[in-house]
C-alpha cells in the first residue's frame, strides 16, 4: 500500500515536472523543471528496488548533465518571457500536432489494452540482480561491447566540440 | 522506521540528534573560524561577548533573528526565497547517512533491539552521499539567478562550473579506495579498516602493529586529491570563487541578510562536516580507535556507552579536520580563475585517472590488498 502511494508521489512529480519543461516559456525555469523531473525518475528507480540505478541517476544526470545545461541557458540569458512555447508554422502547425496525436494515442492505446488485470508490484529490494557487484558485472561481460561503444561514443562528443569551436570562430579559432 | 513501537521512537530521536547536532556544530564553528583567523592574522577576534566569546554566537543569532525582511524588486520570489532552504537539504541529508559510531543494542520490554549510530542506511551509502552533495550546486544556482543581481549570477556561474570540474576528481580518488576494500558501504568500509596495518605483499603476509590499518596508507595520492577537491566542493577558500568579495561583492549571497545568510552559512558547514566525516570515514578508520578499542569494548558497561565514546572518537577526527578547513582558508591565498580550472582539468584529473589505474593494476596483481 506505501509502496503505490509512494509510486503516485513520484510519478506525480515526473509527470508534472516534465510538462513543466514543455510549457514553460522562460528556459531557466524549464530546466529547473528538468532537475524536478529527474528527481522524481530518481525516486521511482528507489521504489522499483535499483537504490544504486536512482542514486547515479541523480549523481549524473541532477548534479552534472543539468548543472552544465543550466550553465548554458543562464550564460546566453535568453529573452523569451511572455512569448509562446509552441512556434506555430504554416505546416509545421499541423506536422507538430499530428506527432502530439499519434503519440497521445500511442500512449493511451498502451494503457487501455494493458490496464485490465494489471496490478503493481514492487520487486524485491534485495534482489541479486539489482546489487552494485552484479550490475558491474553484467556490463563488463555481456555488455562489453555495448558499454565500449558508448565510451567511443562520448569521445567523439568532445572531439566534435571542439572541432566546431575552432571552424566557427571564437576563443579557440585559428 | 522499525517494526516496533520503540525502535520507532529511538530512531526518531537518533535522526532529531543527528540533524540538531549538525545545525548546533555551526555557531561554534562560526566561533572558531573568528577567533581562529584572529588567531592566524595576530588579531583578537570576538572576545568581548562572554568567556573567551563564546556568547557571541547567542548575541549573533539574536542579530540574524531581528534583521530586517528584503527582497530586491528585481529577484524572483519563488528562487530567491528557496535558494536558502536548499543550501540547507544537501548537507542535512549527506551527513544523516554517514555512520557516526559503532552499532549499538538496547535491551527493552525483554527484547534486545540492534541499531546503528546514524539515521538511515543505505546499501550504496557512499554513491548517496556523493549524489546528494552534488546537488547542493542548485542552492547557488537559485541564488544567483533569482537575485537578479549580475555579481550574484557571475558567482553561481562559477560555483557551478568549479563543482562540475571538481566533482570528477572528487569521485575519481574515490574509486581507488572503493576498489581495495571493495564496498560501497561506510559499515563495511570501517569495520576493514581496524586492527594493526596488514596486507598481502606477493602471497606473504605483512603485519605492521605500530600503524592502524588505516586507508591512507593504501591510498595517500586518493587521500591528497580528495582533501583537495572538497575544499572546492564545499566553495571554501582556497577555491572560494562564487564568492570572491573583491571581484563580486560577496557573489551568490550578495543579495541575502539575517536568518537567509545565516541559512547558507549552516549550509556551507554542513558541507564542510560531510567532508571532515567522509575523510575521517574513508581515510581515518571512521570511529575505529586504533589502539585500545577491545579493551574499550570490555570495560565499558553497556554497548551504547561504548558507542558514544566511539562517537567522541569520530567527532574529534571530524573536528581535527574542520580545523584544518580554517587553517587553510586564514593561510592559503585565493586561486584566479584559470588556476582553478587548470589545476582541476590538467592537473587534478590525470592524476586521479593514474591512480585509479596503478590502484586497479596493484588489487589484481596482490590479490585482495588490506583484507
Amino acid at each position: 500500500m506505501a509502496d503505490i502511494v509512494v509510486f503516485y508521489i513520484f510519478a506525480g512529480i515526473s509527470l508534472a515536472a516534465a510538462a513543466g519543461v514543455v510549457f514553460h516559456p522562460n528556459p531557466v525555469v524549464s530546466v529547473l523543471h528538468l532537475v524536478a523531473a529527474m528527481v522524481g525518475v530518481s525516486g521511482l528507480f528507489f521504489t522499483l528496488g535499483a537504490p544504486f540505478i536512482g542514486m547515479v541517476q541523480i549523481l549524473v544526470y541532477a548534479g552534472a548533465v543539468i548543472i552544465l545545461f543550466l550553465f548554458v541557458v543562464m550564460i546566453f540569458d535568453l529573452k523569451t518571457d511572455g512569448k509562446n512555447p509552441f512556434t506555430y508554422g504554416l505546416v509545421t502547425h499541423y506536422a507538430k500536432l499530428l506527432f502530439i496525436g499519434c503519440l497521445t494515442g500511442l500512449l493511451l492505446s498502451k494503457l487501455l489494452f494493458k490496464l485490465d488485470g494489471f496490478e503493481f508490484q514492487s520487486p524485491d529490494p534485495l534482489a541479486p540482480q539489482y546489487e552494485v557487484r552484479n550490475l558491474a558485472k553484467v556490463m563488463f561481460t555481456d555488455y562489453m561491447f555495448m558499454f565500449e561503444v558508448l565510451g567511443l561514443l562520448l569521445l567523439v562528443i568532445p572531439i566534435g566540440a571542439v572541432a566546431l569551436s575552432r571552424v566557427r570562430g571564437g576563443t579557440h579559432a585559428e | 522506521m522499525g517494526a516496533s513501537g520503540f525502535e520507532i521512537v529511538v530512531n526518531t530521536i537518533k535522526m532529531l540528534a543527528i540533524f540538531l547536532l549538525m545545525v548546533q556544530l555551526v555557531p561554534i564553528l562560526v566561533w572558531v573560524e573568528r577567533r581562529g583567523s584572529a588567531y592566524i592574522q595576530n588579531r583578537f577576534g570576538p572576545n568581548r561577548v562572554g568567556p573567551l566569546g563564546l556568547t557571541q554566537l547567542l548575541a549573533d543569532a539574536v542579530k540574524f533573528l531581528f534583521k530586517e525582511e528584503f527582497r530586491p524588486p528585481s529577484s524572483v520570489a519563488f528562487m530567491y526565497y528557496a535558494a536558502p532552504v536548499l543550501a540547507l537539504i544537501p548537507g542535512a541529508l549527506a551527513f544523516a547517512a554517514i555512520p557516526l559510531s559503532a552499532p549499538f543494542t538496547l535491551d527493552y520490554d525483554g527484547q534486545t533491539y540492534n541499531f546503528l549510530f546514524q539515521s538511515y542506511q543505505l546499501g550504496a551509502g557512499i554513491v548517496f552521499v556523493l549524489a546528494v552533495s552534488s546537488l547542493g550546486a542548485y542552492a547557488l544556482l537559485f541564488a544567483g539567478w533569482g537575485s537578479g543581481n549580475k555579481y550574484s549570477l557571475m558567482g553561481a556561474l562559477r560555483a557551478s562550473a568549479q563543482m562540475i570540474s571538481y566533482e570528477l576528481a572528487l569521485g575519481l580518488s574515490l574509486v581507488g579506495i572503493l576498489m581495495i576494500y571493495g564496498t560501497f558501504s561506510f559499515s563495511e568500509m570501517v569495520s576493514a579498516q581496524q586492527g594493526p596495518l596488514n596486507f598481502v605483499l606477493f602471497g606473504t603476509p605483512v603485519v605492521i602493529d605500530f600503524l592502524p590499518n588505516w586507508g591512507i596508507f593504501y591510498q595517500p595520492l586518493g587521500f591528497i586529491l580528495f582533501f583537495a577537491a572538497t575544499f572546492a566542493e564545499t566553495n571554501r577558500a582556497p577555491f572560494d570563487l562564487p564568492e570572491a568579495e573583491a571581484e563580486l561583492v560577496a557573489g551568490y549571497h550578495t543579495e541575502y541578510g539575517g536568518l537567509k545568510m545565516l541559512m547558507f552559512y549552516i549550509g556551507e558547514y554542513g558541507h564542510m562536516m560531510v567532508a571532515s566525516a567522509l575523510l575521517t570515514t574513508f581515510y581515518f578508520g571512521g570511529w575505529d580507535l586504533p589502539f585500545g578499542s577491545e579493551f574499550l569494548k570490555e570495560a565499558l558497561p553497556s554497548s551504547f556507552i561504548y558507542s558514544l565514546v566511539m562517537h567522541l572518537v569520530f567527532m574529534g577526527k571530524v573536528l581535527f579536520f574542520l580545523w584544518v578547513f580554517v587553517w587553510v582558508r586564514w593561510t592559503v591565498p585565493r586561486f584566479r580563475y584559470d588556476q582553478l580550472m587548470d589545476l582541476g582539468w590538467k592537473t587534478m584529473l590525470p592524476v586521479a585517472l593514474a591512480n585509479t589505474v596503478a590502484t586497479a593494476v596493484i588489487v589484481v596483481l596482490f590479490n585482495s590488498v588490506g583484507r
